[in-house]
């Protein structure tokens, strides 16, 4: 479904990633691991059009998406969440997912200056649309509070509704389980999985916490250094050499 | 949405009584020049509040439909009507080429560059005596029959209906705009650009759709005051009207609809009273400006509005 | 020829002028990142107290200079520690709105206090035309031009030379690293700040003894800035150099060839040129675009 490759960033005179080649296929979880400054996300930002890439090229369903505009990339199916959370702060957790699902409403200016009966049901079913994306992701007794009075979890769980009432089929979670502790982050896990099947069809997800990586995902990609290392079943990367080395550095010797 | 609705709605209703309440020609003049503010700062506080940019040169749309307005009329003798609906459409046009080309930038810069814009179109009206009769400007501005029947009184009470009206329309708009589908992505964007795009909304054609709106209404507030004064000269495009409408929005708080009504109210008055005193007036304004921005950045509405939420959410769980 | 020669040479000297007069706006943007909308004002203060001390009081010009000098530094090392430091850290409305009050209420507060009537700085250099070649030009002109020069460079050594100048550039590159090292950061900002409104008001000073001083020129003179250091990029010592004598150059040239009543706006047409071309520009280090 997404295959990115050979995609290198260079920053003036630092060669971020170089030469990453990987894919993501339909009904799959694949995650993109790698110690701090590895390289994930500017990987991500590739990926969705935030940076351009210096070299290679990002295909999605076999269409050249490099170097397009990020709303534009989004609106293909393939939605993003932030590493610092980021969400609207100024609006309710109901106002935030309601913009999410904005393509579902109306966009005609002229239907909006003057609405009628059509203009009227889409948007009560964009408020039932949103309202069972918070029950969803267990937000509903917050339905209506401010953005900005969220717990660090809850904020979280905003961000995956906002991203979710987006309508992603590719979605790509940039740290989800960054705060979480461990019972948190098996939920998280859980949710994960129940969503392959019941309108997103693949997941992304770059992530430091390895419990959740090695629950979920199908396979999982590697960086260090800006280059991949490894990738394959979760099996295989807990007993690679190069991985373990990654993180934990060669012995003394 | 409800309060502010309600706002508006009893607003309306006291604006239609008020020619019953004050029969007299000053207060009449003074509710026309409140309807011609409050469609300017209407107008001006769509691109502060919704898109989130500040647009220092926003007089030119004004100005563009001023002149159109007068040409129009003068020119080509044509009815109020037809120039008083060609003058937005004429700013729109305006803002659909200026905001193409300024909202490529942010900050500091797009508040320059449209300064540049409305600066450059005060020089073509200053220069080009063919057109606009440069500093002359276009006077002699028919009114239309409905402006002339009666007395002095009646037609000035004439003159704030119509205002009234387009006022209203600039407020209905703005209204189906704000709380729609395409407002709330507005909105989304003024409140976090990157969260937006992630989701599918470009910024950038949001932005354009909300400058072109705002140019259009105006437009409206301009085609009306040359009418009104029956006279336009290139300083319609200069800082005088500009620091009004700054005043007005952030006084009256922006990214509300009600603010810029109170706004509107409040710089009206506040000039009527230092009519004589222009500087004074001014650097009173300066300073109004300076606190605002220090002490009530979100303006009179903005406070009420938190005030009220904070006081239903703290009814609602008591309840 | 002649003429060419002629309209080169006005446009180096009003370029000059250009130039010394956006340097403030320049440095400020540069080191605190903060558009001045008041800097025209600034410049319009300079003027008018040069004036006040030159032609009511009868000091002379180099003593006057150093005062108003003076005065402007101290105004905005206020202006910033009690206005900027305020909202410093919210973005970037809040600055310019400030900045945007600020020059209403000094251009009408200045109107206030002095009236409209265009006043002019007393200099001690005659008008006196001098003839380089084909070329003329007064004796009062070149040594501005002079003076200008000097105080350019003394900005630029200020800058890169002294210890303050460093705190400044460190500051401004990362501002928690510098207070780790002992810096005085909110000194640090006002410093800066003075030193913008400083030059804003030499420049004021000096170019009101050739031109006038009047209270209702800061907006104008803040436009010719924007698009100078816009030309030039925001920020850069020499942009704002480079971008000065481009504007004069151009306006020379444009004035003399084709319509003088368009002139100023060759400079916004370059402007939204440039904004769209390189919105960075010609040294500029950033770029703003959406």
């Amino acid at each position: 479904m997404l295959e990115v490759c050979n995609i290198s960033k260079r920053f003036g005179g630092l060669l971020a990633l170089s030469d990453i080649t990987f894919g993501v296929g339909s009904g799959e979880i694949v995650s993109l691991i790698g110690p701090n400054g590895a390289g994930k996300t500017t990987c991500l930002n590739l990926i969705t059009g935030f940076f351009k890439p210096s070299a290679g090229t990002v295909r999605y369903r076999n269409d050249d998406i490099t170097g397009r505009a990020p709303y534009a990339i989004a609106q293909t199916g393939l939605i993003r969440t932030f590493q610092k959370t980021n969400v609207l702060k100024g609006l309710t957790v109901f106002g935030n997912v309601l913009a999410a699902r904005h393509r579902h409403g109306e966009t005609s200016l002229l239907r909006t200056l003057f609405p009628g009966q059509a203009q009227r049901s889409r948007e009560r079913q964009l408020r039932d649309d949103a309202a069972s994306i918070i029950e969803k992701v267990g937000l509903l007794d917050r339905m209506n509070a401010e953005a900005d009075s969220l717990s660090c979890g809850e904020l979280r769980l905003l961000e995956l509704a906002v991203a979710l009432g987006a309508g992603p089929q590719l979605l790509m979670l940039d740290e989800p389980a960054a705060g979480l502790n461990t019972e948190e982050a098996h939920q998280l896990g859980a949710v994960l999985k129940t969503l392959i099947g019941s309108g997103v069809e693949s997941i992304l997800l770059v992530e430091h916490n390895m419990a959740l990586v090695m629950e979920v995902s199908h396979r999982i990609v590697v960086l260090n250094f800006g280059r991949k290392i490894a990738e394959g079943a979760p099996d295989e990367i807990r007993s690679n050499v190069g991985v373990i080395e990654a993180y934990l550095g060669t012995p003394a010797s | 949405m409800i309060f502010e609705r309600n706002c508006l709605l009893v607003a309306l209703v006291i604006a239609l009584l008020a020619p019953l309440l004050l029969p007299n020609q000053y207060a009449m003049h003074i509710g026309v020049l409140i309807m011609f503010s409050v469609m300017l700062a209407t107008s001006f506080n769509l691109i502060v509040g919704y898109v989130g940019e500040f647009p220092l040169g926003h007089t030119a749309f004004l100005g563009v439909g001023a002149y159109t307005a007068a040409l129009l009329s003068t020119r080509l003798a044509m009815p109020y009507h037809v120039a008083e609906l060609a003058a937005p459409l004429a700013a729109a046009l305006f803002g659909l080429v200026i905001g193409a080309i300024t909202l490529q930038l942010r900050g500091p810069f797009f508040v320059i560059v449209t300064l540049c814009f409305a600066e450059v179109l005060r020089l073509i009206a200053n220069n080009w005596i063919g057109l606009t009769n440069g500093p002359m400007g276009i006077s002699g501005i028919e009114k239309p029959s409905w402006a002339i029947a009666g007395d002095a009184l009646q037609q000035k009470v004439s003159y704030y209906y119509v205002g009234l009206l387009l006022a209203a329309i600039s407020l209905f708009v703005s209204y189906r705009f704000v709380y729609s589908n395409i407002g709330r992505t507005a909105i989304a964007v003024r409140e976090n650009r990157f969260v937006a795009q992630s989701i599918g909304i470009s910024p950038f054609h949001l932005g354009l759709l909300t400058f072109v709106l705002a140019a259009g209404i105006a437009g409206l507030a301009g085609g009306f005051y040359a009418n009104y004064v029956s006279f336009v000269g290139p300083e319609v495009f200069g800082f005088s009207f500009m620091i009004s409408m700054i005043i007005m929005v952030l006084a009256g708080g922006k990214g509300t609809l009600v603010g810029p009504v109170i706004g509107a109210i409040l710089v009206v008055l506040l000039e009527e009273y230092l009519r004589d005193f222009k500087e004074l007036r001014f650097s009173i304004f300066g300073l109004i400006v300076m606190a605002v921005v220090l002490f009530l950045p979100r303006g009179i509405m903005g406070f009420i509005t938190r005030r009220h939420e904070t006081y239903v959410r703290g009814a609602t769980r008591d309840a | 020829m002649d003429l060419f020669l002629q309209l080169l040479a006005n446009g180096l000297v009003i370029g000059t002028f250009y130039a010394l007069s956006a340097l403030g706006l320049t440095l400020v943007f540069g080191l605190m990142r903060v558009v001045n909308f008041a800097h025209g004002e600034l410049y319009v203060v300079g003027g008018l107290l040069g004036w006040a001390l030159t032609d009511l009081v009868g000091l002379n010009f180099f003593l006057t200079l150093a005062i108003v000098i003076f005065c402007l530094a101290v105004g905005g090392y206020l202006i910033d520690r009690l206005l900027m430091a305020r909202v410093r850290g919210q973005g970037e409305e809040p600055t310019i709105l400030l900045t945007i009050g600020l020059s209403i209420f000094l251009t009408n507060t200045a109107l206030l206090i002095v009236g409209t009537a265009p006043q002019k700085v007393i200099s001690p250099f005659a008008n006196k035309p001098l003839f380089l070649g084909p070329v003329v030009i007064t004796q009062s002109r070149l040594v501005l031009v002079a003076i200008s020069a000097v105080v350019i460079l003394v900005a630029h050594l200020l800058i890169q030379r002294t210890t303050l100048g460093r705190s400044m550039r460190a500051t401004f590159q990362d501002s928690m690293a510098a207070q780790l090292s002992g810096i005085r950061t909110s000194h640090v900002y006002g410093f800066t700040f003075a030193l913008g409104a400083a030059l804003a008001g030499a420049a004021g000073m000096l170019l009101s003894s050739i031109y006038v001083a009047q209270a209702t020129i800061g907006d104008v003179v803040s436009l010719k800035a924007f698009v100078v250091v816009i030309l030039g990029g925001m920020g850069s010592f020499a942009g704002a150099i480079v971008g000065g004598l481009v504007l004069g150059i151009t306006e020379a040239f444009w004035g003399g060839y084709m319509s003088s009543g368009y002139v100023d706006a060759i400079g916004f047409g370059l402007v939204i040129a440039m904004l769209l071309v390189r919105p960075y520009g010609l040294f500029g280090k950033h770029a703003e675009r959406a």
